[in-house]
């Protein structure tokens, strides 16, 4: 028909200037890949050419076909164990050590303490080992318990029952908080015990 | 899209026509899809459109291969020749055709007018503008018209 001729005289002219639209390409790939060969003029031979051949090499497959990488298996397991088992050996380390740790008595520490009156905790020398230190801290705690309290002034003037200091340096004036600061003094210093014989271990 | 889906046939088809063509060997075309498929499996896949960012690495293997290839068929020029096509059957005359074409005119005429790609996707697969995406189509479209003209011509006087 002419009127199809002409039509694909003007989308072919536009195709080799890179202007066709995509519905006048798709209508050029119809028209070529339907019209018999000898139906096309002869300065549209080419370009039929082009469009079969065109579609003809987009339906080409590699010969060879590809398969994914299969997981290892194996090593995945094996990984597994070892975490399992490192795991496991770790945790009967310290079950079986665990007692030990905690029954062996600390070395003496001997020049080294926390001072827990000061603003900032850092070690200071000490000539008191820590055993002494424990007695002392029983001690005040009984002469808090029975009510034996020396009497301070106070950094404004007043007289107070000053039961001791707490970490800033202000003195307790109240016997429950000096009871509490005391028994947190005492289990700090256990804390501090196995630290220090975690380390030596 | 999973990393198993890279493993279609459809993709790894399309993949590898893009590397021969570029190429113009088959058997180098597999190579290079095989890499750059054993590559994206074993790194982390995080991008929108993995199909595009394949068709981006094959083609970046193949201009390394070319270019090495190059070194070589420098000082072997007759490597270097298309290789010749005896056939006139439609597919033999485009691929001959095509191997008439520098290396960035292949990839566009081979992205648009074989696989389909539109000229916005082949603008950002190839780091291109559209206009000069449009420009190299148009020059190579003619350049093959021209090769398959001589091509038939030669044929239908011998």
């Amino acid at each position: 028909m002419e009127t199809d001729i002409e039509k694909v005289k003007h989308c072919v002219s536009l195709w080799l200037e890179g202007e066709s639209t995509d519905q006048q390409e798709q209508f050029l790939k119809d028209y070529f890949s339907k019209v018999s060969p000898e139906e096309i003029p002869e300065e549209l031979k080419s370009v039929a050419a082009l469009f079969r051949g065109n579609a003809a090499l987009g339906t080409e497959r590699m010969p060879h076909t590809i398969v994914p990488p299969q997981r290892n298996s194996n090593r995945r397991l094996w990984w597994m164990l070892s975490s399992i088992a490192a795991v496991a050996l770790v945790a009967l380390l310290f079950v079986t050590q665990k007692d030990k740790l905690l029954n062996e008595q600390a070395p003496a520490t001997d020049n080294v303490t926390f001072a827990y009156n000061k603003k900032t905790v850092v070690p200071t020398e000490s000539s008191q080992n820590e055993s002494q230190m424990t007695e002392q801290i029983a001690e005040k705690s009984e002469a808090i318990s029975q009510g034996r309290t020396k009497k301070e002034s106070t950094h404004v003037g007043k007289s107070a029952e000053i039961y001791g200091y707490d970490y800033d340096g202000k003195p307790i004036t109240n016997e429950k908080e000096a009871m509490e600061s005391v028994e947190c003094l005492s289990y700090l210093d256990v804390f501090n015990e196995n630290i220090s014989t975690l380390l030596d271990f | 899209m999973e990393k198993k889906d890279l493993f279609t046939s459809e993709i790894i088809d399309r993949l590898w026509r893009f590397a021969r063509t570029i190429l113009r060997s088959g058997e180098d075309a597999e190579d290079i899809v095989q890499d750059t498929l054993a590559k994206a499996w074993a790194n982390p896949f995080t991008m929108n459109s993995p199909e595009a960012y394949l068709m981006r690495s094959v083609r970046n293997a193949c201009i390394d291969q070319l270019r090495t290839k190059k070194e070589f068929t420098d000082e072997f020029p007759e490597i270097a020749e298309p290789g010749f096509v005896d056939g006139l059957n439609d597919k033999d005359l485009v691929y001959n055709a095509l191997s008439h074409l520098s290396e960035q005119q292949r990839m566009i005429v081979h992205l648009k007018d074989i696989e389909g790609y539109p000229i916005s996707e082949i603008s950002q697969m190839m780091g291109l503008q559209e206009n000069h995406i449009r420009t190299i189509l148009s020059r190579a479209r003619k350049a093959m018209r021209e090769n398959i003209e001589t091509e038939l011509n030669y044929g239908n006087r011998h």
